[in-house]
């Protein structure tokens, strides 16, 4: 199990290192610089000479990114050409809120998608399952652009329910927790019910049955403890979904997290703003799959053997 | 003699058999059916020109002169939905197309080859696979919508121009094309590899080699066929995908160039008038679903018809 954990930790070196390169690599592809081209008055050369001497761009490519990664590895991402604000700050305020929304999406997700799945693998073709799985075909298809405007529609404007948009208090985190969570959902409830039809059909369960294990434990303790182990494989790139759906969400909703630091450093051709994000992001990524693999090889011990 | 045997129906004429006897995807098909002629025709269907504004009636209500309503800048929002039909089926559907061709061919070709080379190809997959592909196509359209509009002064070549040109004319759709073909072949080629090497082990296969068939006569006879339904079946499935991309990208302003419409440009515009106007943002949103379902629905029942297994 050691020797499995650090080989996955050491495989992020690479992983993260190639990433900050193509990411680098492509920022410094575009021709000119952010400050030329960029507002609708140019600034004057003298200007825009002493920006570039004081943002380091001078220098040769090799030592604009090592002096980059040198930065990063002691945790500064550097200053926003656009913004007063160091991409630092930009990520301590925007990060806490992205992931209390995005923590909030995945309860959301779970709690309605694994009881809908089970709850479907053991109606099998009666009418639960196919109401299931319509809301489960229906929640992969429609898109957080759909839904948030309908639920705004609905729930704020119509019934006067919940708020519109911003962030601080429990009123405001529904609607958008809601929307992130339901495409996840609806992954989760089809890929249960996969996995628990699959299981319900083995010799233990009808081991159990037989010694005359109550039914409700045969489902809780038996069946579900086993479908579970394949749903967590795709927690890792649901949880990818859900960073682009929360940039939808952020921007509809008006929420402060990182997603509108991206997309308005995006709009304004903010190199460090964008690269520094876009690491970030990848980061979280990158460790939530790893946590992913660890739970599948912690849960499943033939995985450990390979 | 009456035969008691039915005779043998070809696969595709059962599959598409047991399709059409598939309510939901066939609903699914229709509207696909529908959608395309939209696209196709829609110079002609739309009562006004997607990008004539009319500043005397802006944010106007459903009904009367403009069916829908107009937007912001009083563009008829019917028409502009019409149009809007064209930017995301063509990138649905030739974004699929794309990343399958580069995808399969980079696969099967690992999986094929198999060995060293085998390995190093994989290995570049899986760097690039960890990499998130919206992060990725994100960071590849700021290059292309800066280097290409605003450096077209610095390179000037003629293949440069032609490109910048032909993206013009086609409202900012060839870099989202490019921008999704990069990315998206990643996950195809992890696919196609999987079912050349699990296809290279089947018995059938194995006993083509043993009575003496070749490469090729395996490859067209053997292989190709089992591996047409499934890619049929995933290229539909991945077009949803594809039509949210666009939708996202056009949302967050890295997508089509303003005006041509696209149904994700048109729900941020919408977004910022929710509160007086909220037809601006559900319309598009509503039409955005619809094709997505359509594709997700019509892939989920091709599936089920051309799995052998489960003919009755």
């Amino acid at each position: 199990m050691l020797s499995f954990i650090v080989r996955r930790i050491l495989w992020l070196i690479p992983v993260i290192l190639i990433i900050s390169m193509i990411t680098f690599a492509l920022m410094l592809s575009v021709p000119g610089n952010p400050f030329e081209g960029t507002g609708e008055r140019p600034l004057p050369p003298e200007t825009v000479a002493r920006l570039r001497a004081h943002y380091g761009l001078d220098d040769s490519i090799p030592v604009q990114y090592l002096r980059y990664m040198q930065n990063l590895l002691r945790g500064d991402l550097g200053p926003s050409y656009a913004s007063r604000r160091s991409v630092n700050e930009m990520v301590a305020s925007g990060l806490p809120i992205s992931a209390t929304l995005g923590m909030l999406g995945l309860v959301v997700a779970l709690s309605i998608g694994i009881p809908l799945g089970v709850a479907s693998a053991l109606n099998q073709n009666r009418a639960i399952d196919y109401f299931a799985m319509f809301f489960a075909m229906a929640g992969v298809s429609v898109p957080a652009m759909t839904s948030a405007p309908l639920f705004i529609w609905i729930f704020s404007i119509n019934l006067g329910w919940l708020p519109v948009a911003r962030w601080g208090t429990w009123q405001q985190a529904v609607m958008p927790a809601i929307i992130l969570g339901i495409g996840p959902a609806a992954v989760l409830a089809r890929l249960t019910r996969a996995s628990m039809l699959q299981v319900i059909r083995e010799d233990y369960i009808r081991t159990a049955r037989a010694k005359g294990v109550p039914e409700r434990r045969i489902t809780v303790r038996h069946a579900l403890k086993n479908a579970l182990i394949p749903v967590i494989t795709v927690l890792g790139p649901l949880f990818a979904s859900m960073v682009t759906g929360a940039v939808v969400v952020e921007r509809i909703f008006a929420i402060p997290g990182m997603g509108g630091y991206f997309v308005g450093g995006v709009s304004s051709r903010d190199y460090p703003v964008i690269m520094g994000m876009v690491l970030v992001y990848t980061f979280f990524l990158v460790l939530s799959n790893l946590a992913v693999d660890l739970a599948y090889a912690w849960v499943d011990p033939r995985i450990r053997l390979e | 003699m009456a035969s008691i045997v039915k005779p043998a129906d070809s696969l595709w004429k059962d599959a598409f058999r047991r399709l059409l006897k598939n309510k939901v995807a066939v609903a699914g098909g229709g509207i696909i059916i529908v959608l395309t002629f939209i696209a196709v025709f829609a110079p002609l269907i739309a009562p006004y020109h997607f990008a004539e504004a009319n500043f005397e009636e802006t944010f106007s209500a459903p009904g009367g002169r403009y069916l829908l309503g107009t937007d912001f800048l009083g563009r008829d929002m019917l028409s502009r939905l019409l149009y809007g039909t064209r930017i995301s089926l063509a990138v649905g559907t030739l974004g699929a197309l794309f990343a399958f061709t580069i995808g399969v061919l980079y696969g099967t070709l690992s999986g094929y080859v198999g060995g060293r080379v085998d390995n190093i190809m994989m290995r570049l997959v899986d760097v690039l696979y960890a990499f998130p592909s919206l992060l990725f196509i994100i960071l590849l359209m700021v290059v292309f919508k800066t280097s290409f509009s605003a450096g077209v002064e610095v390179v000037r070549g003629p293949i440069v121009l032609a490109i910048v040109a032909l993206d013009r004319f086609l409202g900012g759709m060839l870099f989202i094309l490019i921008g999704i073909s990069l990315t998206s072949w990643i996950g195809v080629a992890r696919l196609s590899r999987g079912m050349a090497l699990s296809l290279r082990e089947m018995e059938f296969v194995q006993a083509a080699k043993a009575l003496g068939a070749g490469h090729f006569r395996i490859i067209v006879r053997y292989l190709a066929p089992n591996l047409v339904g499934p890619l049929i079946v995933n290229i539909t499935l991945s077009i949803p995908g594809f039509i949210a991309t666009e939708a996202f990208l056009s949302f967050i302003g890295l997508g089509v160039d303003p005006p041509t419409p696209s149904w994700g440009a048109m729900i941020q515009d919408g977004v910022r008038a929710m509160r007086g106007h909220p037809h601006l943002a559900i319309y598009p949103g509503i039409a955005l679903a619809l094709a997505m379902l359509s594709f997700a629905f019509l892939g989920d029942g091709l599936r089920d018809a051309l799995d052998p297994r489960l003919k009755q």
